[in-house]
């Protein structure tokens, strides 16, 4: 049988059975290789087990008190340095949009103000255009329209705003209830 | 020990470091010798240490009372080390470069024992031919007592992983010490013989 078998049995952490056991004693009693190989495995258990824990220098808790104190100082530190750099890095994109509207003011403003006045001349001549439409339509309306009949219908109008009025008290008016 | 280790757990997480000071206290030594025997010096170990003790109290509010607390710490040590190994690895001389750090030639003492510091050296030998992880398994293994799920669970690895990786791992510690052996054998030999000869 080959050596490995015997070394993986020597290796192994569950207990042998009788068989595996028997065998081993018979291979290490004639095998040299497998012997020693038994030896130096018991040594190193051996010296593994009975070497003792290492212990730090005295005063590690006390060392460990202050490096938490340092930790503390480079963790206010770090943050410190973190408020600062989100800050520098908002006002210059402020400024940067800021720098970005006003450049064409600064480059030609004459330019900026003529095209300003003119959305202004554009506004007024469109309200104004408006205005004319709804004129003409009313002094068109008031000529076919006789002056009796405005009258009605402004009645009419009036009766119907009144309905409405009290409909909506009606709806929005909280109401009891009655157990 | 282990009431008093839950009361101190939870004041911990409520923030009180006192409570976490007893903690460093009492476990001090199970975290630096771990430290110690994979990192092989005592200034590495004791900042390996103390930077475990400190990711432990800055972690706390993540740990589960379910686990146990031993092997909350000790995992946190051992990647810390395993890290700090990979990270160095570039940086450190190979073994085989350190003629040094070899097995010395002389014969260890009149009755062939060898001295304490030879072997602590010898031991220390057979760690660093381990790769980091194997190490780590090694030193669990041996000086913790820990069985092969707290090792796994410590290390993040399966439970049959860490078997064949310290059955890997024995079996070349075995061959390394064999071959001390054959170096010291005849070192001690060539002692004893007589100069006649
Ligand atoms: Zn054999």
């Amino acid at each position: 049988m080959n050596h490995q078998f015997f070394e993986n049995l020597l290796l192994s952490d569950s207990e042998l059975t009788q068989v595996e056991l028997t065998m081993l004693q018979e291979h290490l009693q004639t095998c040299e290789a497998c012997r020693q190989f038994s030896n130096a495995l018991e040594d190193v258990d051996h010296l593994f087990h009975n070497t003792p824990i290492a212990s730090p220098a005295v005063g590690f808790t006390q060392r460990w008190q202050e490096s938490v104190i340092q930790d503390n100082k480079k963790r206010q530190k770090r943050q410190i340095w973190l408020i600062l750099i989100v800050g520098v890095c908002s006002i210059s994109a402020l400024f940067a949009l800021l720098g970005f509207t006003i450049l064409p003011v600064l480059i030609s403003p004459i330019a900026v103000l003529w095209a300003e006045l003119f959305n202004l001349v554009t506004w007024f001549s469109a309200v104004e255009w408006i205005v004319g439409v709804l004129l003409t339509m009313f002094r068109a309306a008031h000529s076919v329209v006789p002056t009796s009949l405005w009258i009605a219908l402004s009645f009419a109008f009036m009766g119907l705003c009144a309905v409405w009025v009290v409909a909506f008290k009606q709806v929005t008016a909280p109401r009891r209830l009655v157990i | 020990m282990q009431n008093t280790e839950a009361v101190w757990l939870v004041q911990a997480q409520q923030g009180d470091q006192q409570a976490f000071t007893n903690i460093v206290e009492a476990y001090q030594k199970p975290v630096y010798n771990l430290c110690y025997r994979m990192l092989n010096n005592a200034e590495d170990a004791e900042d390996a240490a103390q930077e475990t003790f400190l990711r432990a109290y800055r972690s706390l509010k993540q740990y589960d009372h379910n686990r146990q607390f031993s092997t909350w710490l000790l995992s946190i040590a051992a990647h810390y080390c395993i890290d700090q190994i990979r990270k160095n690895r570039m940086t450190l001389i190979s073994l085989e470069d350190q003629p040094d750090r070899e097995i010395p030639d002389k014969l260890p003492g009149p009755e062939s024992i060898l001295s304490k510091n030879e072997v602590q050296n010898r031991m220390r030998l057979l760690l660093e031919k381990l790769n980091p992880t194997d190490r780590a398994a090694v030193i669990m293994y041996y000086w913790y007592d820990y069985s092969y799920e707290e090792i796994a669970r410590s290390l993040s690895l399966s439970e049959s992983a860490i078997k064949s990786r310290l059955h890997r791992a024995r079996k070349e510690m075995a061959r390394l010490w064999m071959s001390q052996q054959s170096k010291l054998i005849p070192a001690e030999r060539k002692c004893h013989e007589s100069p006649v000869f």
